[in-house]
């Protein structure tokens, strides 16, 4: 079995002979200990070429890079019939991590532009591009396509950021939902699109911080739109999960009444609030796809390998299970970290996993 | 003094500010109390100031639920330990048992198989949300589950149990065993995973009305050396073993000590089991819960109750190592009124 068939198993709702583990296609450069670790049943997981293409017929975008004192900028300029909108990233030195500082929306008289932006976006199926890719990989690759925020969470973190949102939240409510209504609008342009592309699983970006949306505006704002695209999704018989990597032990029930297929970098104790027996128990029915803890690659050889054999015990018997990596790895500690955990799962991981391991070690309690 | 506090020094056997209060109540006596008057948003235990709050996980072979039949009146339905049981539809008097899964030592086998331990049996998110606001509250918290003879009720016939326990001693050993260690195991696996239990609260009923269901000797060639197991693992965490074993089981106390409890539950008045006495004889060794006659609780002259309250705290409460309980669980015949007159009678008499 490939690394590839072992995750579409599992989304399939299928049982793999073993867990499958996966790392993002930026988490592993391209040397010797990669290629040992994809020989040894590493699935990469890469999230482009996208099955869609966004288009706006009205609106002239130009991005402009540069660098200042050493780092790099991109400054993105927006020019609508409504008005000119301008944002400002920072590149981290690796280039996977962008800064925002300074926002799209700075300005009460920044929403009408703000609104004809999001509301002349047009979204064109890419398909065959992704189905060439989705060929060419081989099988240690899956093609696993993203749809970007949803409507709140793209206001919160993308178009305002926290400090500027709660201003207009409570200052400006009206005009909040009007953008809200806006993506709302788009969002289920693009969800049929997705759902007919070739992509067997599609993630909607989550990024949920639950101590910032609290359970209210979670279950009013951000469940309503996971289960439409879940339902779109559905209906062309695809699966669709979200990214939670944060503390989700406040969202957890509503989490697990919602019709999401899988729960995406949900990231275990130490890091976050929950275990991975608590989020089994929490979402039973669900495919959990974890990231493995980041503290933990910074510990000891034997305290990651006695992480990974924890974390799959609490996942036994290993069924609509997981692991990833989802975070990015200090570069002198990836290659032996990620040597580690795949080692520890190709050791105790087959499905089902059984008391076996663990027995001896508990038989030796026993007085 | 925290509840956690008092509970934890009762079952040192030491004294406390006042006696610790903990009961049982039935579903039905609830339904009956929340029409006299008990708020139903808040729980009874909370209402009562009870002081102890267990938590477990599932020990049960699991097998699959399947309702076999279902009418106005009754539901027929496999059990987790792969029983079938006829129910009334809302559950609530104890069930009829129809068949067991258990009828030879080779039915044992498919089932020893299914006892593993693993994540699965615990329910995480409620153990959690639970167990942290008992902490809150500081309440003492156990670990409770079913052991030993009462488990394999829910198994075999209890005429073929006990037929069994003798002609095949060594296998209803072994079978008693297989399920401790599950006990073992999943308790750890609790324990490691952050919750620090206080002690722990398990179930064998071994006795009725008139004495034992089987002799001292029998218990101790299939029982006592699991059981001391049990115990010596949950002494490893300094946690006091709590036993409920209903019925008149004196007999079985300086066995029970041997194998390491540290507490007897519930001392039924009606099977003969006084606190008084039991006090004077194993009250150097042993801590006791319960003993509070329910038939008191309901006697339509109040001088009952308050006699058999007074007359038994007047004992234990100077010595210590006692923990109020009903002699049983309360049953729907006790009033609101009247439980809560228990519940003030054990305030006015337990204080030191």
């Amino acid at each position: 079995m490939t690394p590839r068939e072992r995750v579409e198993m599992v989304l399939r709702g299928e049982r793999p002979d073993r867990v499958p583990f996966t790392v993002y296609e930026n988490k592993l450069p391209q040397c010797e200990a990669e290629r040992l670790l994809r020989n040894d049943g590493a699935c990469i997981i890469q999230r482009n070429p996208s099955v869609y293409r966004t288009v706006r017929r009205n609106v002239a975008i130009e991005r402009v890079t540069y660098e200042e004192d050493g780092a790099t900028y991109t400054r993105t300029n927006v020019r609508t019939p409504k008005g000119y909108l301008y944002s400002v990233e920072r590149h981290a030195p690796d280039e996977q991590t962008t800064w925002h500082l300074e926002r799209l929306f700075k300005k009460p008289e920044d929403y009408d532009a703000l609104e004809f932006l999001i509301r002349d976006q047009e979204f064109i199926p890419e398909y065959e591009a992704f189905a060439r890719a989705q060929s060419l990989v081989g099988g240690d690759v899956f093609l696993r396509p993203g749809i970007g925020y949803s409507p709140f969470q793209e206001i919160l973190y993308s178009l305002m950021g926290l400090e500027m949102f709660s201003i207009e939240w409570a200052e400006r409510r009206d005009e909040v939902l009007r953008i809200y209504d806006a993506l709302t609008a788009s969002r289920s342009k693009l969800y049929p699109v997705v759902a007919r592309s070739p992509a067997l699983a599609v993630n909607y970006c989550g990024n949920v911080s639950s101590e910032v949306v609290g359970l209210d505006r979670f279950e009013k704002y951000y469940l309503p739109h996971y289960n439409e695209f879940a339902e779109v999704m559905h209906k062309h018989g695809k699966i669709m999960g979200v990214h939670f990597d944060a503390n989700n032990w406040a969202l957890a029930e509503l989490i697990g009444m919602s019709d999401i297929d899988y729960i995406e970098a949900f990231t275990p104790q130490p890091d976050c609030d929950m275990t991975v027996a608590e989020a089994k128990t929490a979402w039973h029915d669900k495919i959990l796809w974890i990231n493995f803890p980041s503290s933990v690659h910074l510990q000891d050889v034997d305290v990651i390998e006695q992480t990974t054999r924890q974390i799959l015990w609490e996942a036994a018997p290993g069924d609509r299970f997981l692991v990833g990596i989802t975070e990015n790895v200090p570069e002198d500690r990836w290659q032996e970290s990620m040597a580690a955990i795949l080692r520890m799962i190709n050791q105790d991981g087959d499905v089902p996993i059984t008391w076996k391991t663990r027995k001896a070690e508990t038989k030796r309690d026993i007085p | 003094m925290t509840s956690r506090e008092r509970v934890k020094m009762a079952l040192s056997r030491k004294q406390t500010d006042r006696i610790p209060v903990h009961d049982t109540i039935w579903r039905a006596t609830l339904s009956r109390w929340h029409r006299e008057g008990l708020s139903e948003e808040i729980p009874a235990a909370e209402y009562f100031g009870f002081e102890m709050c267990g938590f477990g996980a599932d020990l049960s072979p699991r097998f699959p639920l399947r309702v076999l039949e279902k009418n106005e009146t009754f539901i027929v339905e496999t059990t987790p330990t792969g029983g079938v049981r006829r129910n009334f539809r809302d559950y609530s008097t104890t069930p009829e048992v129809v068949d067991w899964p258990i009828r030879s030592r080779s039915d044992w086998q498919p089932i020893r198989k299914r006892l593993e331990p693993d994540f699965s049996r615990v329910d995480w998110v409620s153990l959690r949300t639970g167990f942290e606001r008992a902490r809150e509250e500081g309440k003492f918290i156990t670990f409770h589950a079913p052991m030993g003879y009462d488990q394999f009720q829910t198994y075999m016939k209890t005429d073929e149990l006990l037929v069994a326990m003798v002609t095949d001693t060594e296998w209803l050993a072994e079978a008693f065993r297989t399920h401790a260690e599950l006990l073992v195991a999943m308790a750890k696996m609790m324990i490691e995973a952050g919750f620090h239990f206080d002690g722990a609260f398990l179930f064998n009923d071994m006795g009725y009305r008139n004495g034992l269901l089987f002799s001292p000797d029998l218990y101790r060639r299939t029982l006592l050396e699991t059981d001391r197991m049990i115990c010596d693992f949950f002494h490893q965490y300094n946690m006091p073993v709590i036993l409920h074993s209903c019925g008149r089981v004196r007999e079985l106390i300086p066995h029970l000590i041997e194998a390491g409890f540290d507490c007897l539950q519930p001392l039924e008045v009606k099977a003969g089991m006084d606190v008084r006495e039991l006090k004077s004889e194993f009250g150097d060794r042993l801590a006791f819960m319960g003993g509070i006659d329910v038939r008191a609780m309901s006697d339509p002259d109040p001088d009952v109750l308050e006699e058999e309250i007074c007359s038994k705290f007047e004992v234990v409460r100077k010595v210590g190592g006692y923990i109020y309980h009903s002699d049983h669980s309360i049953p729907k015949d006790v009033s609101f009124d009247q439980y809560r007159r228990v519940m003030a009678l054990v305030e006015k008499y337990g204080r030191n």
